[in-house]
């Protein structure tokens, strides 16, 4: 048997492989340049960016939790205008599909962002963070009607790949991800962040500047999973599995439980080369379990 | 990249010398650059520890470290032989160019660590370190900085060796004979705060070292930010992992890091 095909069509995303590198842990794409080839991964998605820069969060940014990593980074970013003119030149030749998150506070902000990235050169889609948990008291994908509207006012300005970034903090989350299928979405990723928080017991206050942060990493792998699972049975656009992938049994899982691709974040930051071991993985599950393509396991789950 | 361990040693105590096999990036290493190791295969500590270049020779990197959580813990339990998960250098290092006439170096506590390495550097006519700690067998290195060419004066907090006190009034009484060109702190930071306040006010250039938390250690998650001030007063977030770990110590805002 030859090697097995690992390419992924993901919403007309052309990607050599189902590995994506999740928003906000790869920066703009240059940053790992030393240390990652990103000609090994199947895409780059870049930290989100809104319509001006934004400064985020005072620190402490980050502390690390059991098997977790809590965030508030806050949407620390150099803007569209920025990216688009230092970014972009630089990303547009390397063979790999960029997808360009935003996050808007309003529907204004978000058509605003696309009517400046649709036509700019060298993306491949586009990812609506609706779900970053760190600015305001409510995000947009706690709110169907909010994001459906939303998706119905930048659809038709949008010609690339639309993947909207789903918040777990929802009650049911396949009621956000059925409105967006339906209201054009080309793709779903999930899922981002959980909300919580850690206290310094010696000065009796909050660890994080922001208080609250976002959890991630391996302790939050198994909801991660179920939620994408839940999805996957009521959607039929694509999805893109992540939360807590930290090795190639952790991708396959979210594979076989219906995700067509996977992006890793946490786990970059203990190992650059999680990509390409996981890739590797991936490749010697589908050689040892006779799959001829990677395709064959998504949501190729026994008894469900 | 994993690199065997050569040695690992307890110099004094709670803090460890771990002497590494070199590879080819890290020969190029700048003073006040840094490493990120792996100090578990499993994800308990999740994170990669951040840990100064101490020192370079030619077959080997050494790295002091203080034992304070799990992942410091970790690595001091290894053994020669092992190897080690470690990717360097990274950051941005002291900036030793071009060489002024004299040269101070301030070190407090596991502050020697960076500052070792950093007087490898130093080509000045006159040099000068002045080295603080808790109590005298912290006291690391003094041997080194006298081959080096440095004048060495030492404070203990509990006046063990050298003079009571604490490194920053050293500091201070020193600058009342003598005005460096350059200073060069390292250490805890109320120590760097003090530094960066007298040599503000004598109008000498001051370089620091800042710890913090990190998580990528190359700049793309923005985590291990500190507050800057800019020209025009505004003030903004700038990267420790990268665009320091080694600051112009004006443009830090202190207030926000004590």
């Amino acid at each position: 048997m030859g090697k097995p095909d690992l390419t992924v069509n993901f919403a007309g995303i052309k990607m050599r492989n189902p590995l994506m590198v999740a928003s906000g842990t790869f920066g703009y794409g240059e940053e790992y340049e030393e240390l990652v080839d990103v000609k090994k991964l199947g895409a780059i998605v870049l930290k989100s960016v809104t319509l001006k820069p934004r400064q985020g969060n005072p620190p402490p940014r980050i502390v690390e939790t059991p098997a977790g990593l809590l965030n508030a980074i806050g949407l620390h970013n150099i803007g569209v205008s920025a990216l688009i003119r230092e970014k972009l030149p630089g990303l547009r030749n390397l063979g790999t599909p960029i997808i360009v998150s935003i996050g808007g506070e309003t529907v204004e902000e978000f058509v605003e962002l696309i009517e400046f990235l649709t036509d700019a050169e060298g993306i491949s889609g586009i990812e609506l963070n609706l779900s970053c948990p760190n600015i305001g008291k409510r995000i947009l994908a706690q709110d169907p009607a909010a994001a459906g509207k939303l998706l119905e006012s930048i659809r038709k300005k949008c010609r690339l790949p639309l993947i909207v970034k789903l918040s777990p903090q929802v009650t049911d989350i396949t009621e956000i991800a059925g409105t967006c299928e339906e209201k054009g979405a080309d793709a779903i990723s999930l899922i981002n962040s959980f909300p919580g928080m850690a206290i310094d017991i010696e000065t009796r206050k909050p660890v994080l500047g922001n208080t609250t942060g976002g959890l991630t990493g391996p302790a939050i792998k198994p909801l991660a999973l179920k939620m994408v699972w839940d999805v996957c049975r009521v959607v039929k656009i694509p999805v893109v599995g992540m939360g807590g992938v930290m090795r190639a049994s952790d991708a396959i899982e979210f594979m076989l439980a219906g995700a067509k691709a996977i992006a890793v974040g946490t786990a970059l930051f203990s190992n650059p080369d999680i990509i390409e071991e996981i890739v590797q993985g991936i490749e010697d599950y589908l050689v040892q379990n006779g799959f001829a393509s990677v395709s064959q396991i998504v949501g190729n789950l026994d008894g469900s | 990249m994993k690199q065997e361990i050569l040695s690992n040693e307890e110099v004094a105590p709670g803090i460890f010398r771990m002497g590494i096999a070199i590879w080819k990036r890290i020969q190029s290493a700048c003073p006040g650059q840094f490493v990120h190791i792996r100090c578990s295969s499993t994800f308990e500590p999740l994170l990669r520890r951040p840990l100064s270049i101490h020192e370079i020779d030619s077959n080997e990197v050494k790295l002091l470290y203080k034992v304070i959580g799990s992942g410091t813990k970790l690595l001091s339990e290894k053994k020669p032989g092992e190897k080690l998960d470690i990717v360097g250098p990274l950051g941005h290092g002291f900036n030793v160019e071009p060489s002024p006439e004299s040269v101070m170096i301030v070190a407090g506590g596991i502050g020697a660590a960076p500052v070792l390495f950093l007087a490898h550097f130093l080509k000045a006519a006159r040099k000068q370190v002045l080295i603080g700690a808790r109590t005298g067998e912290l006291i690391l290195y003094e041997e080194e900085f006298k081959k080096l060419g440095f004048s060495v004066e030492v404070t203990t907090d509990d006046g063990s060796y050298g003079k009571k006190g604490l490194v920053s009034s050293l500091f201070e009484e020193f600058l009342k004979r003598e005005t460096p060109a350059i200073v060069y702190a390292c250490g805890p930071v109320a120590l760097l705060k003090e530094v960066a306040d007298t040599c503000g006010n004598c109008g000498i250039p001051c370089q620091v070292s800042i710890e913090n938390q990190m998580a990528c250690g190359v700049g793309a998650c923005l985590g291990c930010v500190i507050k800057t001030k800019e020209k025009d007063g505004s003030t903004i977030y700038r990267r420790v992992c990268k665009d320091g770990p080694v600051f112009d110590a004006s443009i830090v805002s202190w207030e926000s890091l004590i």
